[in-house]
């Protein structure tokens, strides 16, 4: 029998070899391949580490659960990309809602103004040249939230319009412009960086 | 050429954004994941019954069981009862007298306060007592109410209703009655 080394297949080969043999080793690679772009994708739409760490958990797990789901048709990297980013997404919805709530319970017991504490700036974390980089995630934050998904697979993650087409459900036209409108959107609000 | 210009435009947000940190997974990333897994797994891996037999959820079902067996029960029971749109009806024994005399019964008095002022010209009394002889049998609660065996009635012990007229009424009933004597008598005499 010839030892197939799992380093070597494809994503697309992994998942078929997991779904058919049940190879976890198959799992645990794909695993190493897609936990760091996920999490820099999901941490840049949901703004939130923490929050982002456990859609990216959630979403392994999906994969492990319903790997049968898959279709060898479709590429790996949409399917997975497309996971996590309806979790995001519900995640960021939940989040907006419970803020929107908690603004509005506090308006009511108290007749005062106050800021919206930002959990994201650690200044033990933030480093100097951490700052620009807060600045731009704050920025992207601002830009609706239909128009960062894309802007971020596109520009951050650097997926091909089809690809970003095939994760959101979106035809190539729109996708393309909705990330012109959601670039747009970002050089208003990063004119101060430019400017420097 | 399109996306190209768009690119253009936009090459400084391009460039901001490509050159973000790339953020990375947690270093306990794996361990945690494999943990969750695990748990799930175990929990996935319960027999059957075991999950069948939690009493929170044997109790709905346990309710819906009972309901079940007091409602069948319910059912069953009525079904041996009649239906009572096609029952005979019942036979009154309180209308059929058993000694076989005749008995009348007058009306009470607030029928008879509600009477008060009609008419009752002898004619009808017979009348009444014709359709009572043929029929046999009346309710009780009707103003003349009697029962027999014999579909006879007894005129002794009869009292027919007595009606309070006044002069005037006296006057024209006299009238009339010796019209009618006149009538008669000359039918006689022709």
């Amino acid at each position: 029998m010839i030892e197939i080394n799992l380093n070597d297949l494809s994503d697309e080969e992994l998942i078929i070899e997991f779904q058919k043999n049940n190879t976890v080793k198959a799992f645990e690679i794909l695993v190493q391949r897609y936990k760091n772009p996920l999490t820099n994708y999901v941490f840049r739409f949901v703004g939130e580490y923490e929050a982002c760490s456990d859609i990216v958990q959630e979403t392994m797990i999906k994969v492990f659960r319903y790997k049968d789901s898959y279709n060898s048709i479709a590429k790996f990297s949409t399917w997975i990309y497309t996971i996590a980013g309806n979790l995001a997404r519900t995640e960021y919805q939940r989040r907006k809602r419970r803020k929107i709530f908690s603004i509005n319970s506090y308006g009511d017991e108290k007749d005062e103004s106050y800021d919206i504490p930002d959990e994201s700036y650690r200044p033990d974390i933030i480093t100097d040249s951490g700052i620009k980089d807060k600045i731009i995630q704050d920025a992207l934050l601002k830009v609706s939230a239909a128009y960062r998904e894309v802007v971020i697979l596109r520009d951050i993650q650097e997926l091909s319009y089809e690809e970003i087409a095939e994760i959101t459900g979106l035809n190539v036209g729109t996708v393309k412009s909705r990330i012109n409108r959601g670039r747009a959107q970002l050089q208003k609000l990063l004119k101060s960086i430019y400017k420097e | 050429m399109m996306n190209n210009d768009d690119e253009l435009k936009y090459k400084d947000v391009i460039e901001t954004l490509k050159s973000l940190q790339k953020v990375t997974a947690p270093k306990n990333f794996e361990t945690k994941l494999q943990k969750r897994i695990n748990s799930q797994i175990v929990e996935k891996k319960k027999p059957f019954w075991e999950k069948f037999f939690i009493p929170s959820r044997l109790v709905p079902s346990a309710a819906l069981a009972i309901s079940a067996v007091v409602l069948f029960f319910i059912l069953t029971n009525n079904s041996d009862s009649e239906d009572p749109l096609l029952m005979e009806p019942k036979i009154r024994q309180d209308v059929i007298s058993s000694d076989g005399t005749s008995e009348i019964s007058l009306p009470e008095k607030d029928n008879m306060n509600r009477l008060g002022n009609e008419r009752i010209e002898d004619l009808d009394i017979a009348e009444f007592r014709d359709e009572v002889s043929d029929s046999g049998v009346r309710e009780n609660n009707s103003p003349l109410s009697f029962s027999t065996a014999e579909h006879s009635i007894d005129k002794k012990g009869l009292n027919f209703r007595q009606v309070n007229l006044s002069k005037e009424e006296q006057e024209s009933l006299n009238h009339l009655k010796a019209q009618f004597t006149r009538l008669l008598e000359s039918s006689k005499n022709n």
